[in-house]
């Protein structure tokens, strides 16, 4: 016994060091948790932890690994202006700075905001017929021209979406990507998509389909379920649903529940499920529907649940359910931004849990943006051969030069 | 490693092959259990264990570990549709936890080390997580003096560094 306690206490006399092996350092550096600040603080333990979580390499490992990025914040788009808000607290918060969209002079308010998706940002300038597709982590950004017959007279674009083409080693932002455009047309009888590849760099046709009533604009974004994107459509007889199928490129109708709320000022939200899913959230009450294929192979809404909010809710917005008005809505996690009583929250869809993230007067829409942020490195680039290019300009020069994705 | 692992399960599970650690100490394990070593199953397939496998890198007490976990999960390996496999997979869920949550420092580096070495990627799967869960939510002050590590940075290039994410260091 004595002879084992002695082995055992020499054999951990030596320095008591994690394993002296870059690769199995990066191992362990890899399964840090996908928080802002995780790289930004490891990369200030000791050198050579700072060579291992600064290399480019180990940066989309990390994002590889972390394929489902948290919610780090969003951005709030005041009248044409896209301002970045984290959600998170210290040490995890993120400076509004730090994701900030430079444009030009000329072009301050010019920008419809679009949505987020796999770490790209969609925005829209009617001025200019162009998209501008941007990568906030890393301020890369492209413009494309629109197609020209879409003259904003006839044919309308109304919303959009970006997505990425394919899921990347590193996650999304370094693979192709496309945006679906949809408008309206045809003295607002039909409602268009069309899409638009960075890979061959081409738009497709104009795809059409007859409205069920007078379209006149979609106003929230996108929703991806599967491999279809959605739009809920506003026109003189309500609500409808234009489904555009990624695959086959062709867009179709789908009815708005016939028996939810008409009235115009209805909240409303299409939801992710294993299929589509309807929340409707007017009057203090929510609605939430489902798409179910019955037996004769025709499909139809079902009201699932209904919650009387003053009921469900924590009391800070209860008091207020009537003023709720929503801002954005977060797909993947399934989390509502909603306005009350000047303030902003967070509202789980599952739980009806709110939480309050912060105070304002101003109600403007809510883009959610997921990202796993490796933040910037700019100081003391160690071992590597290639100067290190400050990136963090991103400024959008008036000669509207393209840079590359 | 799953189609040797599986192959020397179904072909050769009762065959038992020696492990001879540093100190000289010997385990005698059945093919399934030592294959899930890709290193081991390595040295099967090429038919050199005939005479034990010397593990000159590996403590008898590592080695120790390494056998339970390996015992533990040989029947996860090569029990595919059995029916029992649901609770098993609880229990193995929870000696997982177990082993790693009861690992002090030395002795984990040393596990990383070893099944870095023999080539379990679960295993090293698990015990590099539970590093990163210790560094998670430290300052770089509490991870150098959790892991002993110097800094080696001078106060300028300290400075330079907080100053590029500051928001980072905003406890």
């Amino acid at each position: 016994m004595n002879r084992l306690r002695r082995r055992r206490g020499t054999s951990v006399a030596p320095p008591v060091t994690l394993p002296d092996d870059d690769d199995l350092l990066s191992e362990i550096l890899l399964r840090l948790p996908p928080r802002p600040s995780s790289l930004p603080r490891a990369s200030l333990v000791c050198k050579r932890w700072r060579r291992l979580v600064t290399d480019p390499a180990f940066h989309r490992r990390f994002r590889a690994r972390h394929r489902n990025p948290p919610l780090i914040g969003v951005f709030e788009d005041y009248l044409g202006y896209p301002f970045f808000r984290s959600v998170l607290d210290p040490p995890d918060l993120i400076p509004r700075e730090r994701f900030r969209l430079r444009l030009a002079e000329d072009e301050g308010g010019q920008w419809r905001f679009y949505g987020c998706r796999h770490g790209r940002v969609l925005l829209f300038n009617r001025a200019k017929n162009e998209i501008l597709v941007w990568v906030p982590d890393n301020g890369d950004h492209r413009r494309v021209a629109v197609p020209p017959e879409i003259d904003s007279k006839e044919k309308i674009i109304w919303n959009g979406a970006v997505l990425s083409a394919a899921t990347a080693d590193d996650g999304f932002s370094s693979c192709p990507f496309k945006v679906v455009l949809v408008g309206v047309a045809g003295n607002n009888t039909q409602m268009f998509a069309c899409v638009y590849c960075s890979e061959s760099g081409k738009w497709s046709d104009l795809i059409s389909v007859a409205a069920p009533f007078l379209v006149f604009f979609f106003r929230d974004p996108g929703i991806l379920v599967g491999h279809a994107l959605y739009w809920m459509a506003s026109g003189d007889h309500g609500s409808t649903i234009l489904q555009f199928d990624l695959d086959y490129q062709t867009p179709a109708v789908i009815e708005w529940p016939s028996d939810s709320d008409p009235n115009c000022y209805t909240q409303t939200w299409l939801t992710e499920g294993d299929c589509l899913h309807v929340a409707t959230f007017s009057r203090g009450s929510l609605q939430m529907w489902e798409r179910k294929v019955c037996s004769e192979g025709v499909a139809k809404w079902v009201l699932q649940k209904t919650y009387e909010l003053k009921n469900v809710l924590n009391p800070e917005i209860r008091l207020n359910v009537e003023y709720v008005t929503k801002l954005g809505y977060a797909q993947d996690i399934k989390v509502m931004f909603v306005w009350a009583a000047h303030s902003v929250f967070m509202l789980q869809l599952d739980s009806l849990q709110a939480k309050k993230v912060w105070e304002s007067c101003v109600i403007a829409p809510i883009h959610p943006y997921a990202s796993t942020y490796v933040a910037d490195y700019v100081s003391l680039r160690m071992h590597y051969s290639s100067p290190f290019i400050y990136t963090r300009n991103y400024g959008l020069r008036k000669t509207g030069k393209v840079s590359r994705l | 490693m799953a189609a040797a692992a599986a192959e020397a399960t179904i072909d050769g599970g009762g065959k038992m092959i020696i492990l001879i650690s540093a100190d000289g100490k010997r385990f005698e394990v059945t093919e399934a259990v030592a294959s899930q070593s890709q290193l081991i199953s390595n040295m099967i397939e090429d038919d050199c264990t005939e005479n034990g496998v010397r593990l000159p890198n590996v403590d008898g007490d590592i080695l120790t570990m390494v056998v339970d976990y390996c015992n533990m999960h040989a029947g996860d390996a090569a029990a595919d549709g059995d029916t029992t496999k649901a609770s098993s997979t609880e229990e193995l869920k929870k000696f997982d936890a177990e082993l790693v949550q009861a690992l002090e420092n030395p002795v984990l580096f040393k596990l990383i080390l070893a099944a870095n070495f023999l080539n379990i990627k679960s295993l090293l799967d698990m015990t590099c997580q539970r590093v990163a869960d210790m560094m998670s939510g430290k300052t770089p002050e509490q991870m150098r003096e959790t892991f002993s590590i110097e800094n080696d940075f001078t106060p300028e290039e300290e400075a330079a560094i907080r100053q590029e994410n500051a928001w980072a260091f905003d406890d």
